[in-house]
């Protein structure tokens, strides 16, 4: 049999097999629904099909399924088994179990569970099972009841690794989407707070949550959002990666056209400006669209401690990408092309330690910036005990022996460890990655073009930002197009009392404040 | 649809005009004697605006339309396309020129040892890009990198006072005010490049403000540019300005403060190119948008690079060497050749518009 036919084959399989999850209805007798049940999950060990009789007789026959280990068993215990088998409960089963009386009883009288849905397909029963919840069966109905008793372990809200802060929430989200969503909820406690829930994923069947501010984010960047979730198609989504990636608007760049945090308050503040949260389950990371460059360079920290910090904060990490990017180019070009550019005593400086340099500046800068990335990529990758030898050997040793032997120059070593600190300067993670990417072709064409070059890149990299968008949001926005009033909070950021509006290009209601506020005064001591 | 606001077309008229006209100070250069040329600038700039205004009127004959309809509109088919090819070449060819001046500062100054075609390419190469990326990115690069270029010219310029002597401004009109005619005629007649507010019109999201904005940009430059060439002849003095290939650089490159800050040329290098590839990236989108037009295309990307091979070839085929570029640009044959571009053909379309009445209502 020819290879493409069997793959057919299957594929018709896989599809039947949905289409008949799906819409197959329950069956009036007991034993051939839990008989499907079984057999549509392959008999799988943890399904856990548990038989009981109701009322005082037992007359009807009933079963309660969940998978062990997503349904929380006490729960399923406490308040489905014992208020379902405790004597004499069914006063209508003591008869012979008319349609829908025994099954209302059950549904608006018995069962002490808060989240209860009916439903009515084999299909249902499933989702509602492989998502943590415990269906309901009964002999003579072709109805079923699911309740929620989702208890899978979670890792509770805890501070987060990556975005710490000095002032501010500790709190940072978890695997666990209603726990996220909750977390932002305590922060908005306003009814225009909107959450959308949708499944992506056709066999990972992801949750996935879309939270905007009703009134405050704009209708048609709404609409993209949800018109590009829906045109996803994959199998499964384990990370809000696999989203990002999906529904960014410029696939080719290197550049993040969608922000990514682990913070509430962050998403809180992002919902605030009008912006959109994607949550998704089993990633505490959540996903914030329309962005623009220069958020990349905010921390929220700049917004939690006095102003004055958040501005001479903001140059240096203007100052740390322009160094990450350009500082080995130009250190590269100004050695081969313009020596003359040096002030003379530093000119000798590096003329004396490049003495005996195996190798041309440019070679040299390459290798260097080579092994900081693996040093990195390593010191990330290994266990922590283990981390800290290789920054030793790494840094320490290889870097001081290098030197001696006349491998590498101080001045080279000085220049790839600034650049490598300058990297981490940038709140962002994400947004270092294209920076640190990018090094490596500027530095070639400035190992070429000298400094003419590295600015032609320069300008290049500007015409490549400011063709971006996300969103339908201009990338460089508010530099670019301009929008004096968005400058309040890019390059410093004004006192909260000042920052009356919220910026435009997110924004479908721009004001933040009524426009006259008071702003206590001191008085003169009297 | 692309769209621009008149800020940015205001930029791009900036930067389009002034930077190439700071790195030669041509009012220094070709004005006689050269001590007037501040004078020289401030009459041009003045003169300057009577092209830009006339464009202005162009554009108004027809609202929403480019140079190459209005062209056709005004003159007939035949007539019009012949101008909109004369337009084309005067766009391409300026193009070129850039490219080449371009190309030829790199190589004389910082990178002697380099071949004029190995930059040449570069940039041709990076501006097939830049078209491509269409003029709402080239405006919005302009936006992003002119006010800091306009900032750090002028704390250069602030830092060479110190050994700037004003006595060496006179005497005044020496020469008489004809030769500060020259002068200003020169910068002037630069000023026909400003036509090319004629092609963006159509983009301008408030065609109200152009006008204003336009002679805005051209009164900014003209001071930025005065305020050059008082700086180049009080600190060199005119006879040494006027010999110097590149007066702001050799200036920069004297400037210093204490002992930490000097040798700024690096700083020029860099402000000379961003101006230098934005307009080239300007003029090229022009002469891309004539060429489709002219064909009768709906798409000027895909000539981008067609363009640009062309471009460089006549860049390099063109001139031998900086002497004939600088021949070329002697504005005493320049001008002549600039008059019908920035006078000549606005006033004839505005006639000729009028008779088929155009332009009657405001919109």
């Amino acid at each position: 049999m020819p290879e493409g036919s069997r793959t057919d084959v299957r594929l018709r399989n896989r599809h039947a097999l949905k289409e008949h999850l799906s819409d197959t209805p329950l069956n009036a007798v007991l034993q051939e629904n839990l008989q499907m049940a079984r057999a549509a999950l392959g008999f799988a060990d943890d399904l856990i099909v548990r038989e009981f009789r109701l009322g005082p007789s037992g007359v009807v026959t009933a079963a309660v399924l969940f998978i062990n280990g997503l349904a929380e068993a006490t729960t399923v215990d406490d308040f489905i088994l014992r208020s379902l088998t405790q004597a004499g409960q069914i006063p209508a089963a003591q008869a012979v179990p008319e349609a829908g009386a025994a099954f209302e009883y059950l549904k608006e009288m018995a069962l002490s569970v808060a989240e209860i849905k009916e439903i009515s397909t084999i299909g249902q029963v499933l989702t509602g099972i492989l998502n943590g919840n415990s269906a309901v069966l009964m002999e003579g109905h072709e109805r079923a009841l699911l309740a929620g008793t989702v208890g899978w372990k979670t890792r509770p809200l805890s501070e987060s690794p990556v975005e710490g802060v000095v002032r501010g929430s500790r709190e940072a989200f978890t695997e666990d989407l209603t726990t996220n969503i909750s977390a932002v909820r305590r922060r908005i406690r306003h009814s225009r707070l909107r959450v959308q829930k949708l499944t992506l994923g056709s066999l990972s069947e992801t949750g996935v949550a879309i939270a905007y501010m009703e009134g405050l984010a704009r209708e048609e960047i709404l609409r993209e959002v949800r018109d590009r979730l829906a045109r996803i198609q994959i199998d499964g989504i384990l990370e809000s990666g696999y989203i990002e990636e999906f529904i960014e608007d410029h696939k080719w760049s290197p550049f993040p056209q969608i922000e990514h945090t682990e913070r509430p308050d962050k998403v809180a503040a992002a919902l605030l400006e009008g912006r959109v949260a994607i949550f998704t389950d089993g990633t505490p990371v959540v996903l914030l669209v329309p962005v623009v460059l220069v958020q990349f360079l905010q921390a929220s920290e700049d917004y939690y401690e006095r102003y004055p910090m958040a501005v001479v904060l903001r140059a240096l990490r203007l100052m740390g990408v322009f160094v990450a990017l350009f500082l080995p180019s130009l250190y590269v070009a100004i050695i081969t092309y313009h020596q003359e550019m040096i002030p003379l005593g530093l000119a000798l400086n590096i003329a004396g330690s490049r003495q005996g340099a195996p190798w041309p500046a440019f070679v040299e800068a390459l290798i260097m910036e080579v092994i900081f990335e693996l040093l990195r990529e390593a010191g990330l990758r290994l266990p922590r005990p283990v981390g800290q030898a290789v920054s030793i050997v790494g840094g320490l040793v290889i870097g001081d022996s290098a030197v001696r032997a006349g491998l590498a120059t101080p001045p080279m070593v000085i220049v790839v460890a600034t650049t490598g600190i300058a990297s981490f300067a940038i709140p962002a993670f994400g947004a270092a990655i294209p920076l640190r990417l990018l090094r490596f072709p500027i530095m070639i064409i400035s190992a070429f073009a000298g400094l003419p070059g590295v600015t032609l890149a320069g300008i290049l990299l500007a015409y490549h930002l400011a063709s971006l968008r996300s969103f339908g949001v201009p990338y460089m926005s508010p530099l670019a197009p301009g929008d004096v009033t968005g400058w309040k909070d890019v390059l410093f950021r004004a006192p909260w009392w000042a920052m009356k509006q919220r910026p435009r290009q997110t924004a479908a209601d721009t004001q933040r404040m009524a426009d006259r506020v008071v702003i206590p005064r001191r008085r003169g001591n009297q | 649809m692309e769209q621009i606001s008149p800020l940015q077309m205001a930029y791009l008229l900036v930067i389009q005009r002034a930077v190439i006209m700071l790195a030669l100070l041509p009012v220094v250069t070709y004005t006689p004697g050269g001590r007037d040329g501040w004078l020289a600038s401030v009459l041009g700039t003045m003169l300057g605006m009577i092209p830009t205004w006339l464009g202005w009127k162009v554009t108004r004959l027809l609202p929403g339309q480019d140079l190459a309809q209005i062209c056709e509109a005004c003159l007939g088919k035949v007539v019009g396309k012949a101008v909109t090819v004369l337009y084309l070449g005067f766009f391409a060819m300026n193009a070129a020129v850039v490219l080449r001046q371009f190309s030829d500062f790199l190589t004389t100054a910082p990178m002697p040892e380099t071949p004029t075609e190995f930059f040449l390419g570069l940039a041709a190469l990076a501006a097939v890009y830049a078209i491509r990326q269409g003029i709402e990115v080239t405006a919005r690069v302009t936006e992003l990198l002119l006010p800091p270029l306009v900032l750090f010219v002028l704390a250069v310029l602030a830092l060479g006072i110190k050994d700037m002597d004003i006595t060496r401004l006179k005497p005044y009109v020496e020469h008489g005010w004809g030769a500060v005619f020259v002068g200003a005629a020169t910068a002037a007649s630069l000023w026909a490049e400003s036509l090319i507010i004629t092609m963006l019109a159509p983009l301008i999201s408030n065609s109200r403000l152009m006008l204003r904005y336009a002679l805005t940009a051209v009164l900014f430059a003209g001071f930025w540019l005065t305020l050059s060439a008082l700086a180049a002849i009080t600190f060199f003095s005119a006879p040494e300005a006027q010999v110097q290939m590149f007066p702001l650089y050799s200036l920069m490159r004297t400037v210093s403060l204490g002992d930490f800050l000097e040798r700024m040329d690096p700083l020029f290098l860099g402000a000379w190119t961003i101006g230098s590839f934005i307009k080239l990236a300007l003029l090229s989108y022009v002469s891309c948008k004539l060429l489709a037009r002219i064909l009768g295309l709906a798409e000027y990307r895909s000539l981008a690079f067609p363009m640009a091979f062309l471009g460089s070839v006549v860049a390099l085929q063109q001139f031998q060497s900086v002497v004939s570029l600088r021949a070329f640009n002697d504005p005493r044959v320049l001008s002549i050749l600039l008059l019908p571009f920035g006078i000549l053909f606005p006033v004839l379309l505005l006639i000729a518009g009028r008779l088929r009445g155009l332009g009657g209502i405001e919109s």
